[in-house]
């Protein structure tokens, strides 16, 4: 369909995942086995936990692997609704041409307890027939009778090393030119998350086939506005109206994610001209209202509030 | 701006309140060190106009201090205490202090500082206020002579809007000026305010009275259950209040704690409306409402300055990209179907896919 590296790349066996030694050897024992238990994945993004469930569908199932595989974003639908239907229907219907199904649900930290509880009967209920496997960023998040009725698998951060492995073959296979400085940047920017160095690298690329330091920083900075800065900028100056107006550009015009925005306004926290105490109650702060989106709060109404408690601390 | 062109300038142009006029001047008169004058009245009935006018007249120099304005001890002091003190330069001066019952918490031994500029000043000292029998006035009044001023009587603010009318060729019909006129309670400047509005769109001002009247309650209120009445009984729903008093909040709050303050219940509030999604729990529209009707709670005077309300920004702008941000959803959809993602992070990669995928995006 589209040509994206991060798809085009993504290791479609278990032997091409990139590191989580500990975790795919486990697996690939699974598989030969033919049989999987319930799974939880945990860790940070961009380490291979989708890739995994995706990999062991295919070894298990073959070609029509996805008859047998539905993927659900807990994200993108939230409500205990989603698993009483939808999951609910997967996991009844029988498997095609294999004993069980597998239902792969990403971002499960954004369950409800509700909607948790209601999945753990599911996975009572339908396990001759379905299996689950829950990915997510923290395991605490999921509930505990869930916890002890599936396998833990913790996903660790990549390495540099690791992260320079795995775009090498992409490198490799697109011939492009890439130096060494670009190869850190990419990796000091995606901080170890395989699909943002992915994306850094192709969107780099379209620039020309010899990519160096200058242009990765350049293609980011594409990604991460300077009007950040100036919105920051204003509310610091007391001038509280004109950071809210560019705060609602870049929300309702430019559809910048509030998650990416709240990521800077964090960043450029330690080089504001403010005291030391200050800016651990602004980083207080901006973690609170960084939880207050995940919770499925607003995006432009929490930024404001944020901007609103920044303008006390005068720069 | 209406408003501007039709400001009184001279004792003639003031409407109603001729015999307050007098009382000033004769206090004026017979002014001695150690007492205040201390006009009170409602919004818009010519408190501080009145004395502006009045030390212009007589050509005494007006020095004016506003709510907007830090009112500690130490700012009123910084301020002022210079200013009281006699100077062969000046042929004379009036000091106006507006909205004395208005001092914030944070505006610590500001009366008290007051009270002793009253005592010792060698200049005479006005005080404006809404209410001069706020309880932060107690001692203050002790050093005050009061004169009160009553709502602008609704057929002289009808005949000047008339006036205005006549003047400025305005398309408004003698329905509507009545109706302003009705509408406006005793403030003028509201009404003009109005009157600007109707000529622009009568429509619109009929239309959304409603939701102007619960704001005005929202933000006026003196206590919450008002709030929440205002709130159940307008026409819209709260999630559509909401966006209206966000929009409009910024008009009727200008300290940054205020700000803050107003914002923090408004994010609790929105907490509230994600919680009733998620859990399908509509009990909790409930406390959304209550936040939002809490807001009539934070400290804030009237500004002198008007407030027109205008309709959510967000409201206009998702309206009118309904159709494009629903095929943006969509193509967030196909996107996360192929790369195995949700679409909060299809949105997170977009500057990167926007660049990677750059004709076929615009295509798509």
């Amino acid at each position: 369909m589209f040509e994206i590296w991060v798809e085009k790349y993504r290791p479609k066996r278990l032997n091409e995942i990139i590191d989580q030694k500990h975790v795919v050897e486990r697996l690939k024992y699974f598989v030969k086995g033919k049989t999987i238990p319930h799974m939880i994945f945990a860790g940070p993004p961009g380490t291979g936990k989708t890739c995994c469930a995706i990999a062991i569908a295919r070894e298990l199932f073959g070609e029509n692997w996805r008859q047998n595989f539905q993927e659900t974003n807990a994200s993108d639908m939230r409500g205990i609704d989603v698993i009483r239907t939808r999951v609910k229907n997967f996991s009844r219907t029988k498997p095609i041409g294999s004993e069980f199904k597998i239902i792969f649900l990403d971002e499960s930290d954004a369950l409800t307890p509700d909607a948790q509880n209601a999945l753990r009967r599911l996975m009572e209920m339908y396990a001759d027939i379905t299996r689950f496997i829950l990915s997510c960023n923290y395991s605490s998040s999921i509930i505990p009778p869930i916890q002890s009725r599936a396998a833990v698998f913790r996903f660790k951060l990549l390495s540099k090393e690791n992260v320079f492995t795995y775009l090498e073959r992409t490198i490799k296979a697109e011939k492009l030119k890439v130096d060494k400085g670009a190869l850190e940047a990419i990796y000091n920017i995606s901080e170890g998350d395989l699909r943002k160095a992915t994306n850094i690298l192709q969107a780099s690329a379209i620039l020309g086939k010899k990519i160096t330091e200058d242009v990765i920083y350049e293609v980011s900075a594409q990604a991460e506005p300077e009007d950040v800065k100036k919105m920051i900028s204003y509310a610091l100056n007391g001038k509280f109206l004109d950071a809210r107006e560019v705060l609602k550009e870049l929300l309702l015009k430019r559809g910048i994610s509030g998650q990416d925005i709240i990521k800077q306004i964090s960043n450029q926290i330690y080089d504001l001209e403010i005291s030391e105490r200050a800016k651990v109650e602004l980083i207080e702060k901006v973690g609170d209202f960084e939880s207050r989106l995940n919770q499925g709060g607003n995006e432009q109404i929490q930024l404001e509030s944020l901007l609103a408690q920044l303008a006390l601390y005068k720069e | 701006m209406l408003l501007e062109k039709y400001k009184p300038k001279k004792i003639e142009d003031i409407i109603g309140q001729k015999d307050v006029v007098i009382k000033i001047e004769n206090w004026l008169k017979k002014w001695k060190s150690g007492k205040a004058l201390l006009l009170y009245g409602p919004t818009g009935s010519g408190k501080t106009i009145i004395s502006e006018i009045i030390a212009k007249g007589k050509k005494l120099n007006l020095l004016e201090v506003n709510t907007s304005d830090s009112l500690t001890a130490f700012s009123i002091r910084e301020t002022l205490g210079s200013a009281t003190k006699n100077s062969s330069l000046l042929r004379g001066r009036i000091i106006l202090i507006n909205d004395v019952d208005s001092l914030s918490s944070a505006d610590r031994g500001g009366i008290a500082e007051i009270i002793k500029i009253i005592r010792e000043s060698s200049y005479p000292i006005v005080l404006t206020a809404d209410n001069a029998y706020d309880k932060k006035l107690k001692s203050l009044k002790n050093y005050c002579e009061l004169v009160h001023l009553k709502k602008i009587p609704v057929n002289l603010i009808e005949k000047k809007l008339r006036e205005i009318v006549l003047k400025e060729k305005l398309k408004v019909s003698s329905e509507i000026i009545r109706k302003i006129a009705v509408n406006s309670n005793g403030d003028i400047r509201s009404a003009i305010n109005d009157l600007e509005v109707a000529d622009v769109d009568m429509d619109y001002r009929d239309k959304e009275k409603d939701i102007f009247e619960t704001l005005r309650t929202i933000f006026n209120s003196q206590d919450v259950r008002t709030a929440i009445q205002a709130i159940e009984s307008c026409d819209k729903d709260i999630d559509e209040i909401f966006w209206w008093v966000e929009q409009n909040i910024c008009n009727e709050y200008e300290k940054p704690e205020e700000i803050a303050a107003v914002f923090d219940l408004l994010s609790r509030a929105d907490l509230f409306r994600s919680k009733v999604v998620i859990n399908q729990n509509f009990r909790f529209k409930k406390y959304m409402r209550d936040l939002i009707a809490g807001i009539s709670m934070i400290k804030k005077k009237q500004y002198h300055k008007f407030v027109m309300y205008r309709p959510p920004d967000r409201l206009i702008f998702l309206g009118r990209t309904k159709s494009s941000r629903k095929e943006m959803g969509e193509i967030y959809r196909n996107l996360g179907e192929f790369l195995h993602c949700s679409k909060r992070k299809v949105k997170e990669q977009l500057p990167y896919l926007k660049i990677i995928l750059g004709k076929d995006f615009i295509k798509m």
